[in-house]
């Protein structure tokens, strides 16, 4: 897995720029980044009339006034204008041509925010978690600026490995706490096979943690797995509870399980996380 | 490898070589005793796997039309600004003569009169005979051949124009192998690509070679044998070469733009002198009886009766037209930029389809009824027994009943020359642009190897057993090219998928009222900056 060198962060202009800032800038001070973009979108795709009319009055092209803008901010966060620190306006209200530009980039990570008012993901942040091929760190107005625990959400796809590597990466930095979790799925049985439940959930186990061992061995993650019975609700569900209760600081996982669709482009479970977690940050992982 | 003269992918370029001079060595030295090999080899893979052709063939038109309908139909190809670059007439006349060019001119009398004469259920030379003649022929060179090489256009062109990546049978299978389409299976891939291209177009350069030297004995009483094909065969490929060398791209241009205008000429012709009206109707016939007898006709796998008749044609039709699909796809993918999925399946499977079955009526259908009208005046099928004596002579043989004969004859032969320039040229093109890792501007003596090769394949086929060994290559690398299909259309529906829901979440609206009151209120921040000092 490349380290994290090169950063994207998604601001749009109101409170909660600062507070990601804030909560980036801890980041930033162990892993030293060599690059850092700050990308903001201009969704409009006409100018409406009173804007129109405004942006004629402005003494400079737009993209500088908000260029402008963005730098006020840095300065205040970071104090003082940083070299490693760059600027993208994007105009024209072309989200597909963004998000082309963005994965041309090829940052190691994408880092949106999410208001605190809002319900479910908000709109503009849950498009770029679908389109990007960038992981994505997706982090709740709110959220804690602490590193001590970190859980990992696995499913043994293809993405777990990635997801313990990940893991194991930021750990070594920030020293924190592993937590991999493996949430065992509530019995879906087929007639005529009435398996004993607790039975059932042993061999779920059992079968996890020998997955477990072989990623283990190829990854050289330390930590126990962790596996919780899945309360019936939803994955994301008993995923969100387990990191509530043990007042964990991240959650990373995979971009999409075994058993999502062609035609999804994130998976149910990550979907579902990213729109319900209002505390927690969740780093989404995507494919190479 | 790069340098003046060459410019390949080693792991691609290589391997086929080898395989190639592997088999041309082992058909020359081993000479009589491979017929055996040859014939016992169609026999064995038809007989055994035939069914597997019918059904994937089927199975591909089946996931045609599901695109088709489907709500993947209004992806566009090149992405949604894409505009074609070919109006839809002349993008219809390109489809038409990519795929058939030389069958069409050998089979187009022989095929239909060879059923009537020898039906795989009626009794021959009868009304009902002629009937599944037709039914048969339009079964081979209808919407099956088209469904085939639809999958193979459109995945190309989806993964090329959507994906931005090379234009080579590798690229198709992103969906399903990822990064290792850069590896030996990707390299594995394109070599199956290559050889089936080149053993689909041997074929079609050793029937077209077959035919002008046959047309020649028919017209001029030369000599008809394996060594005049041979020599005709380097006289007419040294011809292709030289006009690519020379730099006259334009002639190759020039000579395919005129192959469609003689061909349609020939048409004209047959239509004017010959029987214009049973044309009209029994086109018209032919094409209800098509459409109602499809799923029987194309389903039937000689379950009960087994004369193995279905080995000589339907199956080998179906794996001549899978070994053709990477040259006609790539053809095809190149001219359907900015069609829509939906345009793009009914264009291809039906536009050419219908084109082709007038051929087919025109030429053959009128053999059949001359035919019946010479029984009617007291002959006993001379004119269809002399047309099926030798497929070659077929088409020279028809022409015999026209005025102006030796015209005709002449003009027959010509065409098929120079669809066999056009086609070598365009071949090597294709297999050129595989070997290389999907460059398009190859260095000129690289073009004049592939079109050599291809000469020298279907020369030492035709010399090592005419066209049992031609139908035997083009069999055999049919077959593993068939599974690369079927996992072709997984891949394809994979990317389309993924395609449509990009698409769909970048047509849904984004919030745009709280944000442009944030942009608003910064606006004005400056605005007034700017006033105060």
């Amino acid at each position: 897995m490349k380290p994290l060198k090169n950063i994207g962060i998604f601001l749009d202009l109101s409170e909660t720029d600062e507070f990601l800032l804030s909560y980036f800038k801890k980041l930033d001070d162990v892993f030293e980044f060599d690059s850092l973009t700050l990308i903001h979108f201009v969704a409009l795709e006409s100018d409406s009339a009173d804007l129109a009319a405004l942006t004629q009055q402005l003494p400079k092209p737009l993209e500088e006034v908000l260029e402008d803008e963005v730098m006020e901010l840095v300065e205040k966060v970071f104090g003082g204008k940083k070299s490693s620190i760059q600027i993208k306006i994007a105009l024209g209200g072309k989200l597909d041509v963004l998000i082309k530009w963005v994965d041309s980039k090829r940052f190691n990570l994408l880092v949106l925010g999410k208001k605190a008012k809002e319900e479910g993901t908000g709109v503009f942040s849950s498009k770029v978690i679908r389109l990007t091929n960038s992981d994505c760190l997706f982090v709740p107005e709110g959220a804690k600026t602490e590193f001590e625990s970190i859980v990992l959400a696995l499913d043994f796809s293809d993405y777990t490995e990635k997801v313990i590597v990940r893991g194991l990466n930021l750990s070594k930095n920030l020293s924190s706490k592993l937590m991999p979790l493996h949430i065992l799925k509530a019995g879906f049985q087929y007639f005529p096979y009435f398996k004993n439940q607790e039975n059932y959930q042993n061999t779920l186990r059992l079968k996890a943690e020998s997955s477990f061992k072989k990623i283990q061995k190829k990854t050289g993650l330390a930590e126990e797995l962790i596996c919780v019975e899945d309360s019936g609700n939803h994955i994301s569900r008993s995923i969100h509870e387990y990191a509530a209760e043990h007042q964990a600081n991240l959650i990373i996982i995979g971009n999409k399980g075994n058993a999502d669709a062609d035609d999804l482009l994130i998976g149910s479970v990550a979907d579902r996380l990213t729109s319900a977690e209002r505390k927690v940050p969740i780093l989404i992982v995507k494919p190479d | 490898m790069k340098n003046k003269y060459v410019d390949i992918h080693n792991p691609v370029f290589f391997p086929t070589v080898i395989l190639l001079v592997v088999f041309m060595a082992v058909t020359i030295i081993v000479g009589e005793p491979m017929l055996v090999l040859f014939d016992s080899f169609k026999t064995f893979v038809t007989e055994k796997t035939g069914w597997l052709f019918i059904l994937a063939v089927n199975f591909f038109i089946v996931f045609c039309l599901y695109l088709g309908f489907s709500k993947y139909g209004s992806i566009r190809l090149g992405g949604k600004d894409a505009k074609p670059d070919f109006s839809t007439s002349s993008w219809f006349s390109m489809l038409f003569s990519a795929g058939m060019g030389i069958g069409l001119l050998f089979y187009g009398v022989a095929e239909p009169v060879s059923h009537y004469a020898k039906p795989p259920v009626a009794d021959p030379f009868t009304v009902e005979s002629a009937q599944d003649a037709m039914s048969f022929t339009f079964l081979h060179w209808g919407i099956h051949a088209w469904a085939i090489y639809a999958v193979v256009a459109l995945s190309l062109a989806f993964f090329a124009f959507n994906r931005n990546m090379p234009l080579t049978m590798r690229s198709v299978f992103y969906p399903v192998l990822g990064d290792r389409i850069y590896g030996w299976m990707g390299d594995v891939i394109d070599v199956f690509s290559v050889l089936a291209t080149i053993f689909g177009l041997a074929t079609s350069l050793g029937i077209g070679v077959r035919q002008v030297s046959g047309g020649l004995s028919y017209v001029f009483g030369t000599p008809n044998n394996v060594w005049v094909q041979v020599a005709l065969i380097a006289g007419i490929t040294a011809i292709a070469t030289i006009s690519v060398v020379s730099g006259v791209d334009k002639g190759v241009k020039f000579l395919s733009e005129w192959n469609v205008r003689i061909a349609a000429l020939l048409l004209l012709f047959v239509l004017i002198f010959g029987p214009s009206l049973f044309v009209f109707k029994s086109f018209i016939q032919n094409m209800g009886v098509y459409a109602n007898e499809l799923v029987e006709l194309s389903t039937w796998t000689e379950a009960f009766v087994n004369k193995k008749w279905q080995g000589d044609w339907t199956v080998f039709y179906w794996a001549w037209w899978i070994s053709w699909s990477p040259f006609v796809g790539m053809f095809i993918a190149r001219i359907s930029k900015g069609r829509t999925i939906r345009e793009f399946i009914f264009g291809v499977l039906l536009a050419p389809s219908i084109l082709t079955f007038f051929w087919m009526t025109t030429l053959g259908g009128s053999a059949i009824f001359l035919d019946m009208q010479d029984t009617l005046a007291g002959g006993n099928h001379e004119f269809a027994k002399a047309i099926i004596s030798d497929e070659s002579t077929a088409l020279f043989v028809f022409l015999e009943k026209f005025p102006l004969r030796m015209v005709g004859s002449i003009l027959g032969i010509l065409l098929v020359a120079s669809f066999f320039v056009t086609s070598s040229d365009s071949g090597s093109l294709v297999v050129d642009s595989i070997t290389s890792g999907g460059k398009l501007n190859t260095p000129t003596p690289q073009h004049v190897f592939w079109a050599t090769t291809e000469g020298a394949v279907a020369a030492v086929l035709l010399m090592g057993g005419g066209l049992t060994a031609l139908q035997t290559a083009t069999i055999s690398t049919g077959l593993p090219f068939l599974f690369i299909l079927t996992v072709m259309c997984y891949s394809l529906l994979k990317g389309v998928k993924k395609e449509y829901a990009m698409d769909k979440q970048l047509a849904d609206e984004i919030d745009q009222k709280s944000y442009t009151n944030r942009l608003t209120k910064v606006i004005i921040k400056q605005i007034d900056k700017d006033k105060k000092p």
